[in-house]
């Protein structure tokens, strides 16, 4: 029995890691391919079982695997959307010759996603959020054009950022602890500690999307292929997330300053989210900065915990359910996206049928009642009741004002995103049926959710859901309306990376910028360095004369001859002396 | 003289005699040449497994032959004499045959391969020696033995390279000469007893510390210390396979396998760090590291970034060293085996590369990853490992010197570890970049397509595959007993109380 569950976990490990293998050789491609779908299922059956834990003493430092009830609802929802992803892109990436690279790094993606949910040691948490990391370059640079190459340098320097903080806050943590369990308590009493949540805050942050290291996020979301963008604002951005719940060890101590900053940054990141979201025309670039400011909520959760130890319980569920929630609806939209694509210029009975669909998951990304982000508002709003003064009666209208901003931002999408008509069909073969199941499962999840302390029926029903969205669908009415009368927009445009375009433009504008010191400094280098072996030739030539010289001189025998009688008499006198 | 006695003294031998019958051979006696030299290394290899085995079940293996009174030509095999003879071994087996491959019609083979055999001797020598004396003995015919290959292509710009290299060199000799003498005269016959053999009362500390330090200059220069680091970069115009050899485990390893020995085996790290000589050394090491991938960014030349590459990841090895803590310790001696196989595979592949397509620019690599995937599949988990990315070998090197800053009460280091990663990154990443996604460059568009089934000569492909997969499996499976990494620790922990982490 040991040995099956030994098996059983690393199977769900190394099923991916495999099938990746498996695509390389021509040989094995057609079957490699043909189950590439299906290599989240053994990790899903994880989930499902909740298996004992398990520990291999001799996989790099002591790997040990197991789940918390934490980290079993992260596996159930990253394992699904990473399926109906891996679905949907066997449909969509059908006609591509470059398929089987994509699904080389989509396989390893998915199980660096995978293994950081289920495994339990330090070293190996480490070990599969880079190998997450760094395969995701492969899916953002997929489409090999000039976007998507910009999006992918981009994400790969946030992602190296991110390493320089990663490294040292995961060492620091093995010092005192080997084991994820025993973590927190153990940092709360370190003199790491403050050292510990820094490095974390920023580590995780850059995967996270936290405000201001989010640069790469809305370049690299829509650059990706649809289902590789799924995965990317569904469940890896999570991986940033779990890395905070693990790291910081909220709950043990109070963290007055570092808690502050999170709730600040999490309530400038959800409306600033919004604002920026709003300006941009393209709809998996809007979907993009929901996620910044979707992100944004869980940190502020995440800031309610820290701040006040006993509201951390509440906090907890609160990210919990909202991961959930936000990585079934995200990844249904970003679907969508693709859908409607395929979807323009069909039949009106299907764009009818495909437009419902994202209004479907529009609404319940919007937190309308009846959905399950009405549900996970609820347990935000829990999460800042108990949490320390003042937050515990601003985060409230915060959160709902945060829901008004959503829903201005979805009726964006939608807007951007309606299948319109045309002469020429595309058939979605495929996608469709994957999408649908995302679909439903955004309702189907509510029925595994724990009640809130209100009540099941109270939360979904609650006016105080109702209200935000009806208020954003009017505002968004009125400023068609008022956009309809004047051919200016008021609305200030941004840019795509927002703040990365201000940046790059002053490195690459100013010669004296780092690009140009870089250049100059790799010019005087050379001129440096061509100096420096021309002296060191000439010194290597004067030096080789000089020891031909020394050579003759000692060849000569008087002098030879004189060297070995004085040597010889030194001796003598040494042995003497002693 | 018993069995035991004779078994170090044929791991030399082997091929020694080996590659002294090849210099006697015509080049163009390929089929004997070979036979004879691989031969030897199979002899090799064996011994050196069962010495392995022997040392593995605490048997004890000595040659001891009086030289002078109070100096002894002593071979002495312990834990870790054997991490370098392994590494020594393997690492000679797959560089000569990738040399097979590499040299293919190429003249002077014979020396080439008789004084590539007489470097490992050499190596191993340095391995098995049980003293300082012999230490340096051998010390001093690998810089002999590896002259001739630096100077292979025999170009006026190798002769004048192979001359910095001798100047270099046997200036560090002289210097560890110097060392050697004053701690016989102020010690004795001093020989290398895990935990340290110098008890403290030899002589007062300064004089002790003085010491330390002239035996660590005289390592310095092949272990590449900064300042003394530019003969390293400047003897790439050596062969590849040497290049490999030098950087993998010959001539820089043996500088730093010396500071180990001086460290641990003669001072010992109580007594060290009450000499107060081990900040000194973290700090030295820790300017090397940063220097060294400082430069290699601004190296356009592939085989020159791996150079300045070397003079920073070798140095890892003195900094966790010099480290008063046994993790520290533990990741500077798996260090040792990790950065050599991860480096001879960065080199064989820029060699590969080099004779397939002609490409020795790293500005001309484009596309390089789609006309051969596998070195540069190899070369990627290389690379990947020198930044120190898991699971490969380097991860595991940087996480145990990190863990033995934080114990050595010196979490700088960490900083210091951090910094070399992201340099690291810098110059690596492009490179992978070009190859797997940038534009094809016109090398590769014009190179002919490969002749056989193979995107390069087997014998070049082979070994670069095995070693890229010892880098991976090193990392993967370092918590088994017999890794790289369980080893160390128990080189690291002998005579003390320390308890591997895992």
């Amino acid at each position: 029995m040991e040995i099956l569950l030994h098996a059983a976990w690393l199977f769900a490990l190394l099923f991916p890691l495999l099938l990746a293998v498996g695509i390389v050789p021509g040989a094995s491609r057609p079957v490699a391919l043909f189950l590439a779908p299906f290599a989240p299922l053994p990790a899903l059956g994880i989930a499902v079982f909740d298996p004992a834990r398990v520990e291999f003493s001799g996989l790099l430092l002591g790997m040990e695997f197991g789940l918390t009830e934490t980290t079993r609802v992260f596996l159930v929802f990253t394992a699904l959307v990473w399926l109906v992803a891996a679905v949907y892109a066997r449909s969509y990436t059908k006609d591509d010759e470059n398929r089987r690279r994509f699904f080389a790094f989509f396989l390893v993606t998915m199980a660096g996603n995978l293994g950081l949910i289920m495994i339990r040691d330090i070293a190996g948490f480490y070990l599969f959020f880079t190998l997450m990391s760094f395969a995701a370059y492969g899916l953002i640079t997929y489409d090999a054009t000039a976007r998507a190459r910009r999006a992918a340098r981009v994400y790969l320097i946030m992602v190296v950022l991110g390493e320089a903080f990663l490294l040292p806050a995961v060492i620091l943590s093995a010092s005192v602890a080997t084991n994820l369990d025993d973590l927190a308590p153990a940092l709360a009493d370190s003199p790491l500690r403050n050292a510990v949540v820094i490095l974390a805050l920023v580590g995780f942050g850059v995967k996270a999307g936290a405000l201001p290291v989010h640069l790469w996020l809305p370049l690299a979301h829509p650059a990706a292929p649809t289902p590789a963008s799924a995965v990317l604002s569904g469940t890896m951005i999570k991986a940033g997330l779990l890395g905070w719940v693990l790291f910081i060890p909220a709950g043990e101590v109070e963290m007055p300053t570092f808690g502050t900053v999170c709730l600040v940054l999490g309530i400038v990141a959800a409306f600033y989210g919004v604002f920026a979201g709003v300006s941009q025309s393209e709809p998996k670039t809007i979907l993009a900065y929901s996620s910044i400011s979707q992100m944004g909520l869980m940190t502020i959760a995440l800031g309610a915990g820290m701040v006040a130890p006993e509201a951390w319980p509440a906090a907890l569920l609160a990210i919990t359910v909202y991961a959930t929630h936000h990585a079934l609806a995200k990844g249904a939209l970003f679907l969508g996206v693709g859908v409607a694509d395929h979807a323009e210029g069909a039949d009106s009975r299907t764009r009818f049928v495909v437009l419902c669909g994202l209004v479907l998951a529009a609404l319940v990304l919007a937190g309308v009642p009846l959905t399950s982000g009405a549900l996970a508002k609820e347990f935000l709003k829990e999460a800042g009741y108990e949490s320390a003064m003042p937050w515990d009666t601003l985060l409230t209208p915060i959160i709902e004002v945060g829901a008004v901003g959503t829903t201005l931002l979805m009726l964006r999408f939608l807007q951007k995103a309606w299948p319109e008509s045309g002469d020429e069909a595309r058939r979605m073969p495929g996608l469709f049926i994957p999408w649908s199941i995302l679909l439903v499962g955004m309702f189907v999840v509510i029925a595994a959710f724990p009640e809130p302390p209100g009540g099941m029926l109270g939360a979904i029903l609650s006016f105080s859901a109702l209200w935000p969205a009806l208020l954003g669908a009017a505002i968004f009415a009125a400023a068609m309306w008022a956009g309809r009368k004047t051919d200016r927009t008021l609305y200030p445009k941004i840019p795509e990376g927002d703040l990365l375009v201000p940046i790059t433009a002053f490195l690459s504008r100013s010669r004296e910028g780092i690009g140009g010191a870089f250049a100059t400094g790799r010019d005087r280098y050379g001129k440096f360095a061509a100096r420096r072996e021309k002296n060191f030739r000439g010194v290597s030539e004067r030096l080789d004369d000089a020891s031909v010289l020394t050579e003759l001189w000692l060849r000569r025998w008087t002098v030879a001859g004189g060297f070995v009688f004085t040597l010889v008499v030194a001796m003598f006198a040494l042995a003497a002396l002693r | 003289m018993g069995w035991s006695a004779m078994l170090p003294l044929l791991v030399i031998l082997s091929s020694a005699i080996a590659s002294f019958v090849i210099f006697f051979l015509d080049d163009d006696r390929l089929k004997l040449r070979q036979t004879i030299y691989l031969g030897g290394q199979v002899v090799k290899l064996v011994l050196v497994l069962v010495m392995l085995r022997g040392i593995y079940f605490e048997e004890d293996y000595e040659l001891r032959v009086p030289i002078l009174p109070g100096i002894d030509f002593l071979l002495r095999v312990n834990e870790l004499s054997m991490l370098f003879l392994v590494l020594s071994a393997g690492l000679w087996l797959v560089t000569t045959v990738y040399s097979i491959g590499y040299l293919r019609g190429k003249p002077h083979r014979s020396r080439f391969f008789g004084f590539f055999g007489f470097s490992v001797s050499a190596t191993a020598g340095i391995a098995l020696s049980g003293n300082l004396f012999t230490f340096f003995i051998f010390y001093e015919l690998l810089t002999l033995a590896t002259y001739p290959l630096i100077v292979h292509r025999d170009t006026p710009e190798a002769m004048r390279i192979g001359r910095m290299y001798l100047v270099y060199t046997l200036s560090g000799g002289v210097v560890l000469l110097a060392g050697v003498v004053a701690l016989q005269l102020t010690a004795g016959a001093v020989e290398f007893t895990p935990g340290g053999a110098l008890t403290g009362n030899e002589a007062i500390g300064a004089v002790l510390a003085a010491i330390f330090f002239v035996l660590v200059a005289g390592f310095g220069v092949k272990n590449a210390f900064v300042p003394f680091h530019s003969w390293l970069p400047a003897a790439m115009v050596a062969p590849t396979p040497v290049s490999a050899l030098l950087h993998g485990v010959a001539v820089v390893k043996a500088g730093a396998f010396g500071i180990v020995r001086v460290v641990h085996e003669i001072y010992g790290l109580d007594l060290a760090q009450t000499l107060g000589v081990l900040l000194p050394l973290t700090i030295i090491a820790s300017v090397t590291i940063v220097y060294g991938s400082f430069m290699a960014m601004f190296q356009d030349e592939l085989k020159k970034r791996l150079a300045y590459s070397t003079v920073s990841q070798v140095s890892y090895i003195a900094l966790g060293i010099s480290l008063f803590s046994l993790t520290g310790s533990v990741g500077g001696i798996v260090h040792l085996v990790h950065q050599g196989i991860m480096k001879v595979t960065l080199f064989l592949c820029a060699g590969a590369i080099a004779e397939t397509l002609g490409i020795k620019h790293i500005s001309k690599m484009g596309g390089v990853g789609r006309r051969m995937p596998w070195t540069m599949g190899a070369f990627a988990l290389a690379a990947l490992g020198m930044i120190g990315l898991p699971p490969m070998a380097g991860f595991i090197s940087k996480w145990y010197l990190g863990l033995g800053a934080i114990e050595a009460g010196q979490p700088w280091v960490i900083a210091v570890l951090v910094t070399s990663t992201v340099l690291n990154a810098i110059y690596f990443l492009p490179i992978l970049y070009s190859a797997f996604f940038g534009k094809p460059s016109e090398e590769v568009a014009e190179a002919p397509e490969p002749e056989g089934r193979f995107e390069t000569d087997p014998l070049m492909l082979f070994p670069i595959l095995t070693t890229a997969a010892i880098t991976l499996l090193a990392g993967v499976f370092a918590g088994v007993e017999i890794s790289p990494l369980g080893w160390s620790e128990i080189i690291a922990g002998r005579g003390t109380d320390y308890e591997p982490r895992n």
